[in-house]
């Protein structure tokens, strides 16, 4: 099998997904992500000139409606779903730390 | 077999009730679920109250539909108003949708009696019902075996008779693989007849919701209830739904059915490549014209499938490089790249223009759904 992916790489991508990942995961992950790699040339082998994309079967365009206020989910039923609620919003943990 | 028909109309002509139909589905699936392990969660009082429901209807003259009255599974990813929806995973534990789905409420209108939550692969992601969080479902013809997936435990609730008719959701397979591994009817309706408004997503280009029934006539008409165009899923096609009982009616006389011959070549096992021979023999027998076709691009349908629908390891590449997931072929060796991509694809476009040229092209195609089934191990 060729090496279309290195170890290296996947330690690199691990790292940008914050994944930890040892030794045995590290060559198993090469290891998949080539065979991954490999399906995404057989693709590439395709002479596909002419041949127009498809995103759905049936000729769909753009949907549209007209902006009008119509009945909606229960606000407090949506609400009790989440971890914490604040002022009728869902309360979520920071995410960047406050300004100074 | 209709045997949700069968019931829906025994139920109709005041034979039996609701209320009876959901006790004896809720006591089918009692004696089962501790061997099988079909549900993630048995709805037994909100069924019983709707079958009261369903009953009180028919009492005051209401007209029901074909299937009022029936027992049905949910796979446990289809959204349900105010019941725990876990998609097989530990990360959705206690979450209670605050809507049904589109197919949910279509189900419930048609006075369809919800059963309980059908065990998955986590997320919907494997075909094999391993990888859910509560533990595996298991194969009613040998416990030992996979029922496939990751619709598995609709597939096993339907088989094991714990309700006639159950719905599942099909991405690459999820319906027709644990159908064929589970010996009942399952389908995948094309892309956009059926909303998908309330089904958590997989892949939402390709996943679609579908019926699983003990015969044809049965998971017709469940797609007949939970088909059409819903406005609150943009890709669902505005169309009317052609008149499915008629033509599960019609039978196959006189249709042209092809068997493309790149699903019964290499890799294929010798007794998946019998059963379609003799189900193209069936289907010749009922009147069929069964004509040999060969579809060249099935040799990169795999390929095309891991590319449009990215998934994340473990199931990926072990599935992908083995018996690839339900399809009953490995992926296709290297070899027949080598004359290049150019004469290879002149000889699909050939082959295909004479195979499928619109006044010879075949009304439907026969093919093997899956490889055959295998003992549980490491997925």
């Amino acid at each position: 099998m060729s090496p279309r992916i290195s170890r290296d790489d996947v330690v690199r991508v691990a790292r940008l997904a914050r994944l930890d990942l040892d030794d045995a995961d590290l060559d198993r992950s090469a290891r998949q992500l080539g065979d991954i790699l490999d399906h995404a040339a057989d693709m590439s082998l395709l002479d596909l000139d002419g041949v127009e994309p498809t995103a759905h079967p049936y000729p769909l365009v753009n949907v549209m409606r007209d902006d009008v206020v119509a009945p909606s989910l229960d606000r407090a039923e949506v609400l009790a779903a989440a971890p914490q609620t604040e002022a009728d919003m869902f309360r979520v943990p920071p995410v960047k730390a406050e300004e100074p | 077999m209709s045997v949700a028909l069968e019931l829906a109309a025994d139920i109709a002509s005041g034979g039996s009730t609701a209320r009876e139909a959901a006790e004896s589905a809720l006591d089918a699936i009692d004696a089962v679920e501790g061997r099988l392990h079909a549900f993630n969660l048995v709805t037994r009082e909100t069924a019983l109250r709707q079958a009261d429901e369903v009953d009180r209807r028919r009492a005051d003259g209401e007209r029901l539909g074909p299937l009022a009255g029936v027992p049905i599974a949910l796979k446990d990813n289809l959204c349900t108003r105010g019941i725990d929806t876990t998609c097989g995973s530990r990360i959705l534990a206690g979450w209670r949708p605050p809507y049904d789905a589109t197919v949910v409420e279509r189900v419930r209108a048609a006075g369809l009696v919800v059963v309980g939550k059908t065990n998955m692969d986590e997320f919907a992601m494997g075909s094999t019902t391993e990888s859910s969080v509560t533990g595996p479902s298991r194969n009613p013809y040998d416990p030992g075996r996979i029922p496939g997936g990751s619709s598995g435990g609709s597939a096993v609730a339907v088989a094991a008779r714990a309700g006639p008719l159950a719905l599942g959701s099909d991405t690459g397979g999820s319906i027709r693989q644990p159908a064929a591994l589970c010996g009942v009817v399952g389908a995948k309706p094309t892309y956009g007849r059926v909303s998908r408004l309330g089904l958590v997503a997989y892949a939402s280009s390709l996943d679609q919701i579908g019926p699983f029934g003990l015969d044809v006539a049965d998971t017709a008409a469940l797609l007949g209830v939970i088909a059409g165009h819903d406005p609150l899923d943009s890709t669902s096609i505005p169309e009317p739904l052609p008149d499915l009982r008629e033509a599960v009616g019609a039978g196959v006389a006189g249709m042209r059915i092809g068997v493309p011959r790149e699903f019964l070549g290499e890799g294929i096992s010798p007794e998946v490549a019998h059963r379609v021979r003799a189900a193209a023999d069936a289907l010749a027998a009922a009147g069929a014209t069964v004509l040999d076709v060969s579809v060249p691009a099935v040799s990169t349908a795999l390929s095309a499938y891991y590319v449009l629908a990215p998934r994340r390891p473990p199931p990926t590449s072990r599935v992908s490089t083995g018996s690839a997931m339900g399809c009953g072929w490995t992926r296709p060796p290297r070899r027949r790249c080598t004359t290049g991509p150019g004469a290879r694809v002149s000889a699909t476009r050939s082959a295909t223009a004479s195979c499928w040229a619109p006044t010879r092209s075949p009304r439907a195609i026969t093919t093997p759904t899956t490889a055959p089934h295998r003992r549980f191990g490491r997925w």
